[in-house]
């Protein structure tokens, strides 16, 4: 399995979300880091065909995904980072409702969803999914995007809602489903991809701004991921300056999670 | 892959909230109408409601039969004999002598009807007609329609629409029967009520068929899948076309069983112009007329809910394809309410909400002219409004199928 991409822009009007990106995935997993509007969450659409690039093609074994339509689509399990889910059906009925848009007949459906809830721990719950709590929905999430046994797996913030032991056990999860299979995971804590990714990709401002494995990305420039609590003044300045992965804002304070080979800021703490 | 999409609009508690407002409304129409039934005793006192109708149904059976010369001219002596067995002075004559003429209603109407101007009714009239008047009780009719024709209606309407009206009131054909058919007089004339609530509530509901993928953000999941993008929306489609058949099946079937329940299913085959629709130049009997506005407001709330539907497909709206909705079911009537060209009436008088109330195009006196061939506007609005709603299915699954999320 190949996925490539060539020359990928998004435009939206004057602002380039995603600008001519070109890169290729064969199987593995992918970290996909970047900050918040680095143009990951657009980059994951095209890639699922909910959106379609103002240029640029993306080709799976050598054909334009667009003109596979329904063929590409039935190899490709997505976790969208919004994850909608009808909230008066149970968690069982959910996914039964994902599995035939997937294709997937009745019988082997239900065995399908037996698997994958006890997989995620919520095999026996009967109770309306709006009643769940925000982990729960994000395990859901997990099922969902599984039950089709995707050879491309595209998860777009999966471990969000996530408490630490429903991360550890979410990476073994998707250890365990790499196999034979391209799986691109974006995220914005390092430690979510660091053990589980063969691959990083930094995305910044639309472009990639390092494609490589995790040790290439921390030996060849002996960067380290730093964690830096700053005003929002000193933040604008690390942005410009250093490759940060995300940035989470309160009123306040701005949380950053920069690459730098050097320490970025004095009170920074390094993550790795 | 259907039973989920019903599922997921029929689980929603705002579904259930409309379905028991459909509900209530028909109950509401059943028992409004149960509720104007009057009978009068012998002394004058006045019962009415569920009592009522069982006396009142006795009575009229007792008139039952061809309205013949004879059977006119009996009615017309009964009256003025019963208009003079009760003096005046007595407390509650007028009731008494009600009382009495209470069996022969609806046939005294028909007389009033024959006897009045065209445009008029004189509830009065048959108190000035003597037996021998009998014999004109059915000339009048077309006579009337000549005369109105000749003088109001000459501008209104071409030679051959002319003609037409005049044909069908001689194809009448006479004498007509007439039995009691209070049960198919109620439903019919109050079916547009439930028809129309039906198909706002249908609109409602539907409303969410397309738009829930958005409101919940399944979007994602839902385009990113095998089926999504193809059998996902044939399903909706199904679901929404499904929705519309039962829920309009159901009040209507409510409606029916519960009216015919109370009032009586006699009289079916009577025509329609002994149950209150004399002038009407449709020869159609009462179970006629109950099919046709059946399948007219079934033919039109299809329509207005596919149109639902694609306008929530076009926009994922909800609430912005209801408003349309109630826009095209409800503005023709308001406008019809200002003074208008009958160009204009005509043009109107094809508009959806007209199939929602089939009960009301049998009153009026409107055809559409292609030279010398009338074509009646039940007739183009049923051929128009299946085609519309068959062009509006692939409309709705392109404009879903080709949308992106951003």
């Amino acid at each position: 399995m190949q996925l490539q991409i060539e020359n990928l822009t998004k435009k939206y009007e004057d602002y380039k979300a995603v600008d001519s990106i070109s890169y290729t995935m064969t199987n593995g997993i992918y970290g996909l880091l970047g900050a918040n509007g680095a143009g990951k969450t657009t980059l994951m659409k095209m890639l699922c065909t909910l959106l379609k690039p103002t240029s640029g093609t993306i080709y799976c074994d050598g054909k334009d995904i667009l003109e596979l339509g329904d063929e590409y689509r039935k190899k490709l399990g997505y976790l969208p980072q919004d994850f909608g889910y009808y909230p008066y059906f149970t968690a069982e009925q959910y996914l039964m409702r994902v599995a035939l848009l997937k294709g997937i007949l009745n019988q082997e459906a239900a065995k399908k969803i037996s698997f994958l809830l006890e997989k995620v721990g919520l095999v026996k719950n009967k109770k309306m999914i709006k009643t769940f709590s925000g982990g729960m929905i994000r395990r859901l999430g997990i099922a969902q995007a599984m039950l089709n046994d995707p050879r491309i797996l595209i998860l777009d913030e999966p471990t969000v809602g996530l408490d630490p032991n429903e991360r550890i056990r979410f990476r073994q999860l998707i250890s365990e489903l790499s196999e034979d299979r391209i799986v691109l995971l974006s995220t914005h804590i390092v430690s979510d991809v660091e053990h589980i990714a063969n691959n990083i990709i930094m995305m910044k401002k639309g472009n990639f701004k390092f494609c490589g494995s995790r040790d290439k990305l921390l030996s060849d420039s002996d960067i380290s991921a730093w964690i830096c609590k700053v005003e929002h003044k000193i933040s604008n300045e690390l942005e410009k300056k250093y490759k940060v992965s995300s940035i989470k804002r309160d009123s306040e304070l701005v949380e950053l999670r920069v690459l730098s080979k050097d320490k970025p800021y004095r009170e920074a703490n390094d993550l790795l | 892959m259907t039973y989920y999409e019903l599922k997921k609009v029929l689980v929603k508690p705002s579904t259930r909230v409309l379905g028991v407002v459909l509900v209530v409304v028909t109950l509401v129409v059943i028992a409004l109408s149960v509720s104007t039934v009057e009978w009068v005793n012998d002394d004058g006192n006045v019962i009415k409601g569920l009592s009522a109708i069982s006396k009142i149904r006795d009575e009229k059976e007792k008139w039952s039969g061809k309205v013949t010369k004879d059977y006119v001219a009996n009615i017309i002596a009964k009256n003025t004999e019963y208009n003079n067995s009760v003096s005046a002075d007595i407390k509650d004559a007028e009731n008494i002598i009600y009382a009495k003429k209470q069996g022969f209603k609806d046939i005294r109407e028909m007389i009033n009807y024959s006897f009045s101007e065209f445009r008029d009714f004189d509830y009065y009239k048959i108190d000035e007609l003597t037996e021998e008047d009998a014999n004109k009780f059915y000339n009048n009719r077309i006579d009337n329609l000549k005369t109105w024709l000749d003088n109001e209606g000459s501008q209104l309407y071409n030679k051959v629409e002319k003609q037409y009206y005049i044909e069908q009131y001689e194809k009448l054909e006479i004498p007509i029967n007439y039995e009691y058919s209070d049960g198919w007089k109620n439903l019919n004339n109050n079916a547009s009520i439930v028809i129309m609530t039906s198909a706002i509530v249908i609109c409602l509901i539907v409303s969410n068929v397309f738009s829930s993928e958005k409101q919940y953000r399944e979007d994602y999941i839902f385009y990113s899948t095998y089926r999504g993008r193809n059998r996902g929306i044939v399903a909706k489609i199904k679901a929404g076309t499904i929705l519309t058949t039962i829920i309009y099946i159901l009040a209507l079937l409510i409606f029916t069983l519960v009216t015919l329940a109370i009032f009586g299913s006699g009289g079916a085959d009577c025509a329609i112009q002994a149950s209150g629709l004399w002038k009407s130049f449709y020869n159609l009997t009462n179970l006629h007329e109950y099919l046709l506005i059946f399948i007219g407001g079934y033919v039109a709330t299809l329509y207005l809910s596919m149109l639902t539907m694609f306008i929530s497909a076009l926009t994922t709206s909800a609430i912005f394809s209801s408003v349309i909705s109630f826009i095209v079911i409800l503005l023709p009537s308001i406008i019809m309410t200002l003074p208008l060209r009958q160009t204009t009436i005509s043009a109107i008088g094809i508009l959806p909400d007209q199939l929602l109330n089939v009960n009301n195009i049998l009153r009026q006196f409107n055809v559409y002219c292609i030279g010398n061939f009338v074509i009646l506007p039940i007739t183009i609005m049923l051929c128009l409004y299946f085609l519309l709603t068959v062009v509006l299915i692939p409309l709705t699954y392109w404009s879903f199928k080709i949308k992106e999320v951003k």
